[in-house]
């Protein structure tokens, strides 16, 4: 292979990565302003072109697809500047398939399987938004949010009455519950309690956790919205009833050999409940995840920002 | 240290680019020929920054092309008249950045 030859070979290369109608015309121009380079190398040089002097040459030219690069810019599939948030939804979207497939809400689901599925979509979302930026750059790309603290109070109290009737008062007292509920058309019987759940650790923590979630509402009340500890805690709660709910669901399953701890009194009732606490616990889960990732990522302005007057 | 003046340097010079290839394109020019006459007046190039940036200024409108096969191919650019306007407006651009910075530099008052 001579000079030459190696000239020829890179500028085949760049010219495939160039749109078609580019190829020819560029590879054209390219061949004869490298061959002007090299003789102008070889005549400084003394000595006739060969290869080590073309490989030189085109070294400062850069591998074939950033030559091309500089000749025609061809856009990125998913915006540089989007890259972030396609990682983070990713991340996301392995930790949601990841979830579902423990408790094997899906059934005999591939959780490699939906998670390139989740992938795909991600990538042709994020294609079709940088695709839309650059067709409309004139259309306007952002909006004001509320920020991470906002909760008025009337919203925080009728989180808090919401909470104290569902699932506070369905869970402590679920017989009273549907009474009440369905001015005592409906049986109760079906949601009668076994002696042993009533009586475990798993009800009474529930029961600990469900009496603080109001709780921690009624502080935003006071506090006039969510501080960092609320959200904080926020997290905890969340995270630990869904981790409790689902273990509701999985007990007897997850602990091989103890004992089955079924719910209510009812077999009916129980194959109904279980994929319900099982559902529930894990958007409890995920929810918690994504409020620990708002919190770890909560932006909070500096002090002399935060007390400028408006 | 000195990494950072050459980046620094290699910024400046990026930005006057396109002010330096249209001056020196008053006359026909081929690729090889118009980096020898910007490294001879002191604003050397890369040979792979030069060749697209004149396939992007004939895009914009600001350069006309043609080959010549008489000996070997060269492809020849030159300014047209947009290329010529575009020339003089940034000639006078510049020559006003020149006065601002010489002014900041020295730290007088407008």
């Amino acid at each position: 292979m001579n000079a030459n030859d190696v000239i020829d070979s890179y500028v085949r290369d760049v010219a495939r990565y160039l749109p078609r109608e580019k190829r020819n015309d560029v590879a054209f121009e390219l061949r004869a302003l490298l061959g002007d380079e090299l003789a102008a190398k070889a005549q400084a040089a003394g000595r006739a072109p060969d290869k080590p002097m073309a490989m030189e040459l085109l070294k400062g030219f850069g591998r074939p697809a950033e030559a091309a690069g500089r000749y025609h810019q061809r856009a990125a599939l998913i915006d540089p500047t989007d890259t972030h948030h396609f990682l983070i939804w990713s991340l996301a979207a392995a930790v949601t398939v990841s979830v579902l497939s423990r408790i094997s809400l899906a059934g005999a689901m591939s959780s490699s399987g939906l998670f390139l599925q989740c992938l795909g979509a991600l990538v042709v979302v994020f294609s079709v938004m940088g695709w839309w930026r650059r067709r409309h750059p004139a259309a306007p790309g952002w909006r004001p949010k509320l920020g991470p603290d906002w909760m008025p109070r009337g919203l925080a109290v009728v989180a808090m009455t919401a909470t104290l009737i569902f699932p506070v008062f369905m869970y402590v007292a679920p017989q009273t519950f549907v009474r009440v509920m369905f001015l005592g058309t409906l049986p109760t019987s079906g949601v009668e309690l076994t002696e042993a759940f009533s009586q475990s650790t798993l009800r009474g923590a529930t029961m600990t956790l469900l009496i603080l979630l109001p709780a921690m509402y009624a502080a935003t009340i006071v506090q006039r919205g969510f501080r960092q500890w609320t959200g904080w805690a926020s997290v905890v709660l969340h995270g630990g009833l869904g981790l409790l709910f689902v273990a509701h669901a999985a007990l007897p399953d997850a602990l091989p050999g103890t004992e089955i701890l079924p719910v209510f009194q009812s077999a009916r009732s129980n194959l109904v409940a279980v994929p319900i606490f099982g559902a529930v616990g894990a958007l409890l889960v995920l929810s918690a995840f994504y409020d620990a990732y708002r919190e770890w990522a909560r932006i909070s302005p500096a002090p002399a920002l935060e007390n400028r007057p408006n | 240290m000195a990494e950072r003046e050459n980046t620094g340097l290699t910024e400046l010079r990026r930005g006057v680019l396109v002010l330096a290839v249209l001056s020196r394109l008053r006359i026909p020019q081929y690729g090889y020929s118009l980096r020898q006459a910007l490294a001879e007046g002191g604003m050397p190039i890369e040979e792979g920054t030069l060749y697209p940036l004149l396939r992007r200024l004939e895009a914009q409108g600001l350069l006309a092309s043609e080959w010549n096969t008489e000996h070997t191919p060269r492809r020849y650019y030159r300014l047209n008249a947009e290329g010529e306007r575009t020339l003089a407006a940034l000639t006078e651009a510049w020559r006003d950045q020149v006065r601002v910075m010489d002014q900041l530099l020295d730290g007088r008052r407008r």
